[in-house]
C-alpha cells in the first residue's frame, strides 16, 4: 500500500494568481488508493439520518507527524476450540507450547435459550489437570482461578471461568477434566492463551480499508522466534458483520508464508460493524486469529472537477467538490491541509470536514477559514494532501485520495 | 502539568477559550461525568460514587453546574443510544445551565464515545456546539486502542443474522473494543492516535499502571476489594503495565498523557481500572483542582 500511495502522490497543480472573489476549476489527479465503481446494493438500516449540512475546521499541531494509513498487524499466541460437556467429563486434550497457559471457558447457549450465564458457569474448583497419568487439582493445577461476572469491565470473567495453569506443570499436552459431570450435550468454548509462547501466528491484510469491487489480499505467517514454520494445515475465512462466511484459499509462497486473495464481489453487509479475517493453523500446537478489516460499499464517489473560491479577505475559501451517490444518505468530505513554516517546510495546518444529505448528484463544500489555517503561524501557499469521502449513513469510508493540490492566492 | 494543559488548549483553540477571557464575560464552568462500557442509565451515580462526584464538583465556582451522564454504552460508539444519548444530555446540560466552559471527565470506553463526538463534528447537528463549549476532556483510563480482554471475550463467537449472537458475549461495545477493531476505527473514524490528525480539543489521559490486591493492604479495598481481586486474573492477559483491564499503551494511545497514577496518587499508589472512577488516593482532588 505504501508503494501505491507513493505512486499516487501526483504532480503539483499550481494555481497562478487566484484573485479575491475568483473561482477556479481544479481537477483531481487520476488514481485513487481507495475507490471503486458505485454500488447501491446495501440493505443496512441507516445509522445516521441527520439532514442539516454542517462544516467545521480546526487547526492541527504543526509539529505532528501524520502518517499514511497502513494495515494493522495481528498476531496470536493462542487458539480456541468448541467442545462438549461429554468431552470435558472424559478429559479434553489441550496442547501448549509454554508454561503458564491461560484458559477461559464459557458455556454456549443453544439458539433461543435464555439460561443465565451464571447458571452455566464451570467452577474451576471442579476441574482437574492431567499430565500423563498424574492428576492435579486446586492450586497444584491452576495458579490463578476465578469465575463469574465480577464486574462489567472484567470481561474475562463475564459469564466465564478463567484459570492459569500452574507454571510448575510445564508445557506440552494436558488433559482438562471435570471432576463432576457436566451436561454431556452442553457446548463449551475453550480458549488457550499462551503469553510466554514463542509460537506466533501473524497476519496482515493488504490494506486497512477496502470497498466492494476491490480484491482483498492477506499474508500470514506461523513462526517460532524468527523462523517461519510449516503448519500442518491452514484455513481462513472472511466473516461479514451480518454473519456470512467466505472461505479464503490460502497458498504457501516460497518463503513459507500463507497468501490469499479474495475479490470483494459479494453483496454489502446488512448489519453495521467491521468484517473480520479468521485464520486457523493446525499442527502440534494450533493457533487461531481474528482481525478486523473495514469493507464498505462504494455508495458515493467524488467528481473530478473541483471549484475553489474566496469571497473576500478574511472570508473562508470554499472548495466545492461534486459527489455522485448511488444511495441517498449523509456523506462527509474531509481534507487535510498543509501550510509552510518560516523555514519553508510543509507542516499540517488544519483538518476540514463538511457533511450533508445527498441524493443522486450533489456537492460538498469545505470551508477553509484563514484564521484556522494561520493559527499556528503557517503561511500560504496551502496544499490539500488528502481527501476522504465517508458514507455517514452506513458508516463506511468509500473513497480516499492522496494528492498534493496547491491553494494559492 | 496544569500549565501545559492550559497552554495546549490555548494553542489548539486560539481565542475560543473562555478560560482565558479575563476581560470578556465570565465563563460559566461546568463538569460532566461520562461513564464507561455498559448500560448505566439506572446506576450512573453509583458507577462513580456520590462522594467522588461531590468532591470533584466542589471545585466549581457553582458546584451545581455538573451532570452525570446516564446512557447505554453497550452499543457501538456511533449508536444513537451511545454518542447520540451523550450528545443530547450534554446539550441539555449546556443549555439549561448556560455552560460556556465544559470540562468532561470520562472513564474507560466513555473516552471512545466522547472521542467519537470530537472526531466527527459534522455527524450530528448537536456536536459542533458541544465541541465549542468543551475546554478539555480528562480521559480516565480510556480504552483508546482496545483491550486484549475484549479479544478474548469475542474470540470464537458467532453471529447469525437470523438469530443474533448465538455464542458468547452480546455487547457491541465489547466487540468494538477488540484491539484490531479499535485500530480500524482509529485509522478511519477517530482522531487523536499516533500518526493521525489531532482532536479539536485536548484529550488528557490518566493512566493506571498496576493492580494491588494484597488482602492485608487497605489500599486494595478502595473501589471494592472483590472487584480488584477480579482484575488480578484479567491482568494475566495483559502487559506488565496495565490497570487490570487495559494495557497502559491503550490508555495513552490517543491524546496526551496527563499523568500516570503512581506519579500523582497519594502514597504513590496505582489506580486499578475500578479505582480510576472512584474516590481513591486523591484522584478526586486532582480533578477538582483541574477545574
Amino acid at each position: 500500500m505504501k508503494h501505491l500511495l507513493n505512486t499516487l502522490s501526483l504532480g503539483l497543480m499550481l494555481l497562478p494568481g487566484l484573485a479575491l472573489s475568483d473561482t477556479r476549476s481544479l481537477s483531481l489527479p487520476e488514481g485513487n488508493d481507495l475507490a471503486a465503481e458505485l454500488r447501491g446494493d446495501v440493505a443496512m438500516p441507516l445509522l445516521n439520518d441527520e439532514r442539516a449540512p454542517l462544516s467545521m475546521s480546526w487547526a492541527l499541531p504543526p509539529d505532528q507527524d501524520l502518517q499514511a494509513p497502513a494495515p494493522a498487524k495481528a498476531e496470536s499466541r493462542g487458539y480456541w476450540l468448541e467442545t462438549t460437556g461429554e468431552a470435558l467429563n472424559r478429559g479434553l486434550n489441550l496442547a501448549t507450547s509454554a508454561p503458564g497457559a491461560l484458559l477461559r471457558i464459557n458455556a454456549l447457549a443453544a439458539p433461543g435459550e435464555r439460561a443465565s450465564p451464571e447458571s452455566l458457569l464451570v467452577d474451576p474448583a471442579r476441574l482437574e489437570l492431567l499430565v500423563g497419568q498424574t492428576r492435579y487439582q486446586g492450586r497444584e493445577a491452576f495458579a490463578l482461578a476465578a469465575r463469574g461476572e465480577v464486574d462489567a469491565d472484567s470481561l474475562i470473567l463475564a459469564g466465564a471461568s478463567a484459570m492459569r495453569i500452574n507454571p510448575a506443570r510445564g508445557f506440552g499436552p494436558f488433559q482438562l477434566r471435570s471432576r463432576e459431570p457436566l451436561p454431556a450435550a452442553r457446548r463449551y468454548l475453550v480458549q488457550v492463551h499462551e503469553p510466554a509462547s514463542r509460537l506466533v501466528l501473524r497476519a496482515q491484510a493488504g490494506s486497512d480499508a477496502y470497498v466492494h469491487g476491490q480484491t482483498l489480499s492477506l499474508s500470514a505467517e506461523l513462526s517460532q522466534d524468527a523462523k517461519t514454520l510449516a503448519a500442518k494445515s491452514a484455513q481462513g475465512a472472511l466473516l461479514a458483520p451480518d454473519g456470512r462466511r467466505f472461505d479464503l484459499k490460502l497458498e504457501r509462497d516460497a518463503a513459507g508464508r500463507w497468501q490469499a486473495k479474495l475479490p470483494l464481489g459479494m453483496s454489502a453487509a446488512s448489519a453495521p460493524g467491521l468484517w473480520e479475517l479468521e485464520l486457523r493453523t493446525t499442527g502440534l500446537v494450533p493457533r487461531t486469529l481474528r482481525s478486523a478489516v473495514a469493507i464498505a460499499s462504494p455508495t458515493a464517489r467524488l467528481g473530478k472537477e473541483l471549484r475553489l473560491s474566496s469571497a473576500a479577505a478574511g472570508e473562508p475559501w470554499r472548495l466545492s467538490v461534486p459527489v455522485r451517490t448511488a444511495l441517498p444518505g449523509r456523506y462527509e468530505l474531509t481534507a487535510l491541509v498543509y501550510g509552510q513554516d518560516a523555514a519553508g517546510q510543509w507542516r499540517p495546518a488544519a483538518l476540514s470536514s463538511s457533511a450533508a444529505w445527498l441524493e443522486g448528484r450533489g456537492e460538498l463544500v469545505l470551508k477553509l477559514e484563514p484564521s484556522v489555517l494561520q493559527q499556528n503561524g503557517l503561511r500560504p501557499p496551502y496544499a490539500l494532501r488528502e481527501l476522504r469521502l465517508t458514507d455517514q449513513s452506513r458508516l463506511g469510508l468509500v473513497q480516499r485520495q492522496h494528492l498534493d493540490l496547491k491553494l494559492e492566492q | 502539568m496544569k500549565l501545559t494543559k492550559k497552554s495546549a488548549a490555548l494553542a489548539l483553540t486560539g481565542m475560543l477559550m473562555p478560560l482565558f477571557a479575563g476581560t470578556a464575560q465570565a465563563a460559566v464552568t461546568g463538569v460532566a461525568f461520562v461513564h464507561g462500557t455498559g448500560d448505566h442509565r439506572g446506576d450512573a451515580v453509583d458507577y462513580w460514587g456520590q462522594d467522588f462526584i461531590d468532591s470533584v464538583r466542589s471545585g466549581l465556582p457553582n458546584s451545581g453546574n455538573y451532570t452525570v451522564i446516564r446512557c447505554d454504552f453497550s452499543q457501538y460508539m456511533w449508536d444513537s443510544g451511545a454518542s447520540g444519548c451523550l450528545a443530547q444530555q450534554l446539550t441539555d446540560f449546556i443549555n439549561t445551565k448556560g455552560i460556556t466552559d465544559l470540562v468532561v471527565q470520562t472513564h474507560s470506553n466513555g473516552g471512545n464515545v466522547m472521542r467519537w463526538i470530537l472526531s466527527n463534528p459534522t455527524w450530528d447537528s448537536r456536536y459542533p456546539n458541544i465541541i465549542a463549549k468543551i475546554r478539555w476532556v480528562n480521559a480516565l483510563a480510556p480504552s483508546s486502542l482496545g483491550t486484549p480482554l475484549a479479544d478474548a471475550t469475542m474470540n470464537g463467537t458467532i453471529f447469525e443474522q437470523s438469530l443474533g449472537w448465538l455464542l458468547g458475549y452480546k455487547s457491541d461495545a465489547v466487540r468494538q473494543q477488540q484491539q484490531s477493531w479499535m485500530a480500524s476505527y482509529n485509522a478511519n473514524n477517530l482522531y487523536g492516535t499516533g500518526g493521525r490528525p489531532a482532536l479539536p480539543k485536548g484529550f488528557w489521559n490518566v493512566v493506571g499502571t498496576d493492580v494491588e490486591t494484597a488482602i492485608w493492604d487497605g489500599d486494595s479495598y478502595c473501589g471494592g476489594y472483590h472487584l480488584n481481586l477480579g482484575l488480578e486474573i484479567t491482568q494475566a492477559w495483559l502487559d506488565s503495565c496495565s490497570d487490570g483491564f487495559l494495557n497502559c499503551s491503550s490508555q495513552s494511545g490517543a491524546g496526551t498523557t496527563w499523568f500516570s497514577d503512581k506519579s500523582r496518587m497519594a502514597g504513590g499508589e496505582p489506580l486499578s481500572h475500578n479505582q480510576s472512577r472512584k474516590k481513591c488516593f486523591g484522584l478526586d482532588t486532582i480533578l477538582r483542582d483541574d477545574l
